[in-house]
């Protein structure tokens, strides 16, 4: 009787329960990026592309698919981009998330940079010689020429993050989790940067070919590949940052070593009394 | 020292006479029978359950927009005379809390007497309940305000609102569909609200 009675006691004071947590995100109205750039065709190698969505808000930009930059538009929803040009179809995408990662793009903006025919008739032949000295006999096959000025070489000087390293296989060590990178190239110029092979910058050098971005390091090695390109020529630089743990304070030895003392010190003194205690009973005796 | 002993084993044997038939009512060959009120021999745990977290994500539009989303609560006991099903909030207040000291209250509507969900309120219904008809209400996101009705979840200082009482075992366990649901326009800010709720299943 009295267990049934406990048994009964105990059923009716446990009560299984479980909690729910009631979650609601509000999320900012997202509009529909619009581009206010027209599909058209240039022979320029960068062009500014804008639009329009919400106001202060993600805005992601994507070429031929690929992710090149991400910006916030501004209070009154515009949001605009440099960008690059490669040579035939660049279709250009733009996607708004808001703070619950809905996301909204339209239909692409295509731009279709196209290279001019050679000033020459396509039937004349160029020679592939100086001016001055004879034609040689070799035709070559007529090709078409970007219409940009064409250079020599592109300059590619990094000055980041402590004076110029402009040589290339550079190596630093930093503790930093992230490192911002300025160099100067030609204006304009095309700059891609690659983390251990993996894209992490895509951007456009200013009018006076200065450029600067914050690159993350990951722990250990990293091997920055800085490409710069425009109409047509590259250069590369290389540079190497090993990623450091920070220095954390080692307090484990100390204390080991404090308790150490402590310990030793109490032992001592209890072998101390004892050894009074012992010493005290003899000399009763 | 001796007679010490002697008196410890004195009362030793006095515990041993006294506790006999206890021991003996308790040995191994009387569990795995019996009744024990009204639950039978291992019939009586009951445990309760449901999917944790209800996310209903709004994007406010010109006009109050209402997303409707559900909690299934699974009730499981071999208790011949059922479970009693309660709900009720964590806290003194019904709110939706933001991280800021924005906050979303509850519709004003009871079990007894619901209410449509206005502008910026939120709140529970189970279908055929109370005064909540019968629905069906079906999940939902980012819809205009419906014809349903819903009910504020009572805070932790009033009683809880009974959502499920039954008379037979459940075993599997029954599902009790709870839904949820919240209307909002762009006057409250953009945020995460949340708040926490208990469901308490009790063997009938």
């Amino acid at each position: 009787m009295f267990k049934t009675s406990f048994i009964s006691l105990l059923i009716a004071a446990s009560p299984a329960t479980f909690a729910t947590t009631i979650q609601s995100s509000i999320c900012e109205p997202v509009n529909v990026p619009v581009f206010t750039t027209q599909d058209s065709t240039t022979t320029a190698t960068t062009e500014i592309i804008s639009g329009t969505t919400s106001s202060n808000i993600a805005v992601s930009v994507q070429r031929n698919t690929q992710h090149i930059a991400t910006l916030t538009s501004d209070s009154s929803g515009t949001f605009s981009l440099q960008v690059s040009l490669a040579p035939g179809s660049n279709s250009f995408t733009a996607t708004s998330t808001n703070n619950c990662g809905s996301a909204s793009s339209q239909d692409p903006v295509t731009i279709t940079r196209t290279l001019q025919q050679n000033q020459e008739s396509p039937m004349t032949p160029i020679i592939a010689s100086p001016s001055n000295e004879e034609p040689a006999e070799q035709e070559v096959t007529p090709t078409t020429q970007e219409t940009t000025t064409k250079p020599d070489v592109i300059t590619l000087r990094i000055t980041a993050p402590s004076g110029e390293i402009g040589t290339a296989a550079n190596t630093l060590t930093t503790s930093d989790e992230s490192v911002f990178l300025k160099g100067m190239s030609h204006p304009s110029a095309h700059i891609e940067i690659s983390n251990n092979d993996i894209k992490v910058a895509d951007l456009i050098a200013a009018n006076d070919g200065s450029f600067g971005v914050l690159i993350p390091l990951s722990k250990g090695t990293n091997i920055l590949t800085i490409q710069a390109s425009f109409a047509g020529v590259s250069t590369t630089q290389i540079l190497t940052y090993i990623r450091n743990e920070k220095d954390t304070p080692q307090f484990t030895a100390l204390t080991i070593s404090g308790a150490v003392v402590i310990g030793a010190a109490i032992v001592g003194l209890i072998l101390h009394n004892k050894l009074q205690l012992k010493h005290k009973s003899k000399r009763r005796r | 020292m001796k007679q010490y002993t002697r008196h410890l084993l004195v009362l030793a044997i006095l515990a041993l006479s006294l506790l006999a038939p206890a021991i003996s009512s308790a040995i191994p060959g009387d569990y795995g029978a019996g009744s024990y009120g009204a639950c039978t021999y291992n019939t009586c745990g009951i445990t309760v359950s449901s999917d944790s977290v209800v996310n209903m994500n709004v994007t406010p539009g010109s006009s109050t927009t209402c997303t409707t989303q559900k909690d299934s609560v699974v009730v499981t006991t071999d208790s011949p005379t059922g479970y009693s099903l309660s709900m009720k909030s964590n806290t003194s207040s019904s709110n939706l809390v933001g991280s800021s000291a924005a906050f979303i209250p509850p519709v004003s509507g009871t079990q007894a007497s619901p209410t449509t969900l206005s502008a910026n309120t939120w709140g529970y219904r189970v279908d055929s309940l109370g005064g909540f008809g019968g629905g069906p209400t079906t999940a939902s996101n980012n819809a205009a305000p419906s014809a349903a009705t819903f009910a504020a979840v009572p805070t932790s200082v009033q009683s809880a609102a009974s959502l499920a009482s039954t008379s037979a075992a459940a075993n599997p366990g029954v599902t009790t569909p709870v839904w949820f649901s919240i209307c909002a326009n762009t006057a409250t800010p953009a945020d995460t609200y949340s708040t926490a709720i208990t469901f308490t299943a009790v063997v009938n």
